[in-house]
């Protein structure tokens, strides 16, 4: 094995490297599934009106790089709760089936999990922004209704334009930005205890 | 039954051993499950009496399994408390036991607590652990495929082995169990794999005597193994000979896995591959240009992928591809050389050459001039076919020639090669002594180097050739093979693919060089050679043999030479194998590889033998067919010397019946011939009344024997010829003569004597009578003067028959002549001389005899006709 390096090394990306990979990963993972849902269900190709579900506060040239990803931090794990959403409601639909379209739903999931995960190791402690989402899919909404639909397809604009947004914004960083967070230990402390078997 | 016996059995011991309701004692520490306990450490146990036993501790023993432990290992701790220590081995898993056992005559019942001990091992750390990820479609799969080294230790207990995997960071733990024993490897799925993110994965390691774990932490393209770069494509550039351009496409897309490449290639001869440096490659390319490499060469390109800085496994190696650079103009010339065939007045050389040896493409034609004595004489396009990769012509004996030959592919003409042949008078010497030997199955050839000739001649290079004889009729590759040695070589391995079993012709030749002009002339010298085979087998078949000469105690055996095909190696002898008939006792005699023709000896006679003769090699032996002979009955010149010892036998017998015959021939004669008495001499000739005038006679008895002449069955063959002419002959004579007509005649039908009746009758009487004359003067006796007295004979004996003496056949013939002549005979002349001793038929007058007849001699006697028959007396 030509060029292996020793255990537990991390290769010679930097952690904010890798992470900015990983959200230019996500980024075309969120267009092709946004691409996929709007072949399957018939949608038009044009950008649903209404603005992104999620709302942050501007991000201005003042903000810092790490207030940036701060919150584009939040915004991605508003994106998150609502990717969830819809995959809930997507398994009620399509309970049985195991296609490529439901797997790209749970990839562009985990995924988006992992950029959180990763992101946060970029977080600066103390600095906290929240998120907002502007429409929530209430109870109302009859599963399977265009409405339905025509939500989800902004959650995929909302992912595509959000996780863009971050793959930007840390490709932009400069080296400096790049240290090894305090968070890092004690979120996998915390998070070790859940297995998936 | 037995079976249910035993279970029975056992169920009461168990229920006696755990929990017995009426026990006084336990066992701390106890369990309701086996007490794993680890092997090589000691484990002490504490037997209690329970309160109101009225056991004490002096009672109480404790057992292993069947086996009771001493009591060296026994700890009284007080009254109640005995404890064991005991070092745990890996054959210790079975029951401890204690008991309190029941004293004779004691109405105490008997106590017996135990529990289950299991040996075991703690865990091995896992070693050597390593996880992948391979690529699936463009993504990388989920499944990461653990192994690693558990120890060859067999922990002996339950122990289980489980994967963890984990993105720090995350809250999700991805885990797998590994269910085989001892297991070496597992899967974990992740679901999704963590791409650019830090994965953690261990392994654990667990049983009841402990645990442990090997961990892996990077980045997880570390795990990922990319596939192989994809539709890997080699492509040729005219005018570019010595490059190709290798293009490919990334197997995954750079947002995943960025990577970069690793190309090697070899030529399709060779084995060994030429990687191009990591450095020539580094960056997220997708072709690449090879350079330097051979003209009109196949190449096998493949290629490989790796994590850029190396932060992934290598993929695989692609399938190869192969490719040929494009043509460039050959390199070097033409390996020209020549077979001279003398023949009656000339030379037939035959030109023959191989393709330049870096043609660096397909030789399309050659080029071939021929100069004569410095002239041109010919020069030839010759298409490059390998079939026709020679030329002949004739070469006086008296003429040089120098030949120049120059390859063409598509790209270009090759460098000249030339070779001069020099007169045949002119010939330049060649090396002293040459040898070869066989070394791992290819001949090595030795000579003795050439000395140095006059400037301007220098030695260039030597040159070996072989030739495989007997050469094929139909030959259509090369008549022969040759390879070029440096000139300060004197020892060299042929690297021909020289036939096994065939015979091979070895030539060394130093080539001369010399420079007449600008350009350098290659010569050759004499050649020494030699035969050889690189290696020998026994022939394929045995010479037939043939008796040449067969004789009564030798034979000539001769056969033919198989052919030089067949015999695989040099003949070393023949062995001759002969036995008799069926006899299988084969006697055998050994005679060198040149002879061929051998005399057996010492065989018996008039006997059959069976011959074969084998031939030899140094690798074995083959028969011949067998050949059946018979020695004769004599030898030579005994049939000659039997045939001339019977001859002269056969002579000398004769010569000596010969001369007994003449030295006996009196005796013979009269055996033969006896006396008979002449009638001519008979006094019945003479006879007369008138005795006394006769009386002086010699007194002769006559028998008149009467023959009957016309009995055709008692004539002699001879006569019956004759008999016509005779027949009236003798009738109108009347059967003259008794004596002449009864030569022939085999016996008298009668005789008659002294009959009156014959008188008048005889002639017409059949036969002769014959009468005996009783006298006492004939042959010389005196005869008495008593008037005759006439007897009639009674003999049946034959008169000089004919039979008897063939020879006289001509003579009884002669004597008819006679009678017949007799008539025209003068009386003068009748009278033949008639030997004294010898009987002699007299001519005979047929005249009318005179009364006095003439006295015959005394010394004759005749016989004499009758006349006129018996005449009365």
């Amino acid at each position: 094995m030509a060029g292996r390096g020793t255990n537990g090394r991390h290769g010679s990306r930097g952690h904010a490297g890798r992470t900015a990979a990983l959200a230019r990963l996500l980024h075309k993972e969120c267009i092709q599934l946004l691409e996929l849902y709007r072949n399957s269900e018939s949608l038009p190709s044009s950008p649903v009106d209404g603005g992104y579900l999620v709302s942050i506060p501007p991000l201005v040239p003042q903000l810092s790089d790490a207030e940036k990803i701060s919150i584009l931090h939040a915004a991605l794990k508003e994106c998150l709760r609502l990717l969830e959403d819809v995959i809930t409601r997507e398994d009620a639909e399509f309970s049985d089936e195991d296609s490529e379209y439901k797997r790209k739903w749970k990839t562009v999931r985990d995924r988006l999990g992992h950029l959180l995960a990763s992101t946060e190791q970029l977080l600066v402690e103390g600095q906290k922004f929240e998120a907002k989402v502007k429409e929530e899919l209430d109870g109302q909404a009859v599963s399977g209704s265009f409405r339905l639909k025509m939500w989800i397809v902004r959650v995929l604009q909302d992912l595509v334009h959000w996780t863009g947004q971050t793959s930007d914004t840390l490709r932009s960083l400069p080296a400096e930005v790049e240290k090894a967070p305090k968070t890092m230990s004690r979120r996998t402390r915390r998070g070790a205890e859940k297995i998936r078997k | 039954m037995g079976s249910s016996h035993h279970l029975l059995v056992f169920l009461m011991f168990l229920h006696y051993a755990v929990g017995f309701t009426y026990n006084c004692v336990k066992i701390l520490p106890d369990s309701s499950s086996s007490i794993v306990v680890e092997v090589g450490k000691n484990f002490t146990a504490t037997c209690h009496l329970l309160e109101g036993c009225a056991y004490t501790s002096d009672d109480i023993e404790w057992r292993l399994g069947n086996l009771s432990i001493a009591k060296q290992s026994y700890h009284r701790i007080n009254e109640t408390a005995v404890s064991v220590t005991i070092n745990i081995s890996s054959d210790m898993s079975d029951w401890l036991k204690c008991t309190a056992p029941k004293e004779s005559l004691s109405y105490k019942p008997r106590s017996i607590y135990g529990i289950f001990l299991r040996a075991g091992y703690p865990p091995l750390k896992p070693k050597n652990l390593s996880c992948i990820a391979v690529q699936e479609d463009k993504d990388i799969s989920p499944n990461l495929n653990c192994s690693w080294d558990p120890g060859s230790r067999n922990p002996l207990i339950d122990t289980t082995y489980t994967v963890y995997a984990n993105v720090p960071g995350t809250v999700l733990t991805h885990k797998a169990d590994c269910k085989q024993h001892l297991a070496r490897f597992c899967v974990v799925n992740l679901e999704t794999f963590p791409i650019h993110m830090v994965l953690k994965v261990w392994v654990e390691v667990k049983n009841a005597l402990g645990s442990e774990r090997s961990e892996l932490q990077s980045d997880s393209s570390y795990f990922a193994k990319p596939n192989p770069p994809l539709n890997v494509q080699v492509l040729t550039e005219d005018k570019f000979p010595t490059s190709l351009v290798v293009t490919w496409k990334h197997p995954i897309d750079r947002t995943i896995l960025k990577l970069s490449y690793a190309i090697r290639y070899r030529k399709v001869t060779s084995n060994v591959w030429i990687e191009v440096p990591e450095s020539f490659t580094r960056g997220y390319i997708e072709s690449f240009r090879l350079q330097s490499l051979e003209p009109y060469t196949q190449y096998v390109v493949q290629m490989r992928c790796i994590g850029e800085s190396n932060s992934s496994y290598w993929s695989n190696w692609s399938p190869s591809v192969t490719e040929r650079t494009t043509e460039a103009k050959p390199a070097s010339a033409p390996d020209l050389w020549r077979i001279i065939r003398p023949t009656s007045n000339s030379r037939n050389v035959t030109l023959i050459w191989k393709a330049p040896v870096k043609a660096n493409g397909k030789i399309r034609f050659y080029n071939l001039s021929i100069n004569q004595n410095n002239e041109k004489f010919e020069s030839h396009n010759i298409t490059a076919d390998n079939l026709s990769q020679m030329y002949s012509m004739e070469l006086p004996a008296g003429k040089m020639a120098s030949i120049e030959i120059t390859a063409y592919n598509s790209a270009g003409e090759s460098p000249k090669a030339t070779l001069s042949i020099p007169r045949s008078d002119k010939e330049l010497p060649g090396v002293k002594d040459m040898s070869w030997s066989v070394r791992d199955e290819k001949l090595q050839v030795k000579w003795t180097a050439v000395l140095p000739l006059p400037h301007p001649l220098k030695l260039s290079e030597y040159l070996l050739e072989w030739v495989k004889i007997p050469q094929s009729v139909h030959q259509k590759e090369l008549p022969a093979g040759w390879q070029r040695v440096p000139k300060n070589v004197t020892v060299t391995t042929l690297n021909a693919g020289l036939e096994k079993f065939k015979r091979y012709n070895i030539s060394v030749y130093p080539i001369y060089k010399y420079q007449p002009g600008h350009v350098w002339h290659f010569q050759p010298g004499r050649p020494v050679t030699r035969p050889a085979y690189v290696q020998q087998g026994p022939p394929k078949e045995g010479p037939t043999v043939t008796v040449t000469k067969s004789k009564k105690n030798s034979a000539e055996l001769t056969w033919e030479e198989t052919p030089l095909d067949s015999h695989q190696g040099f003949i070393i002898h023949y062995t001759i194998f002969y036995a008799i008939g069926n006899t299988k006792q084969w006697k055998s005699e050994t005679v060198g590889p040149n002879v061929h023709s051998y005399v057996l000896t010492d065989l018996a006679s008039e006997t059959d033998y069976v011959v074969y003769v084998m031939a030899s090699t140094e690798a074995g032996s083959v028969k011949g067919t067998d050949c059946t002979f018979k020695t004769m009955k004599y030898g030579d010149g005994e049939v000659e010397v039997i045939v001339v010892v019977v001859c002269l036998s056969f002579l000398f017998l004769t010569v000596f019946i010969i001369m007994i015959c003449l030295r006996k021939r009196e005796v013979i004669k009269k055996l033969l011939w006896p006396q008979v008495p002449d009638p001519s001499d008979s006094s019945i000739a003479h006879w007369s009344p008138d005795f006394p005038i006769k009386a002086d006679l010699p007194k002769e008895d006559v028998s008149v024997v009467e023959v009957d002449v016309f009995d055709g069955k008692s004539l002699c063959e001879e006569d019956k010829g004759v008999l016509p002419l005779k027949k009236d002959k003798y009738l109108s004579e009347e059967h003259s003569s008794g004596i002449g007509g009864s030569s022939c005649m085999s016996s008298p039908r009668h005789s008659v004597s002294d009959s009156d009746e014959g008188d008048s009758g005889q002639t017409t009487s059949s036969t002769v009578q014959y009468s005996t004359v009783l006298g006492s003067g004939y042959k010389g006796q005196t005869p008495s003067h008593q008037p005759p007295a006439f007897a009639r004979s009674e003999s049946t004996q034959p008169l000089l028959d004919c039979e008897e003496h063939p020879d006289h056949l001509n003579e009884s013939q002669s004597r008819s002549s006679y009678f017949r002549r007799g008539r025209e005979l003068e009386p003068g002349v009748l009278a033949p001389e008639c030997d004294g001793g010898s009987l002699t038929f007299c001519p005979v007058q047929e005249e009318e005899p005179s009364p006095v007849a003439e006295e015959p001699p005394a010394s004759a006697l005749c016989y004499m006709p009758q006349k006129s028959g018996y005449r009365p007396q």
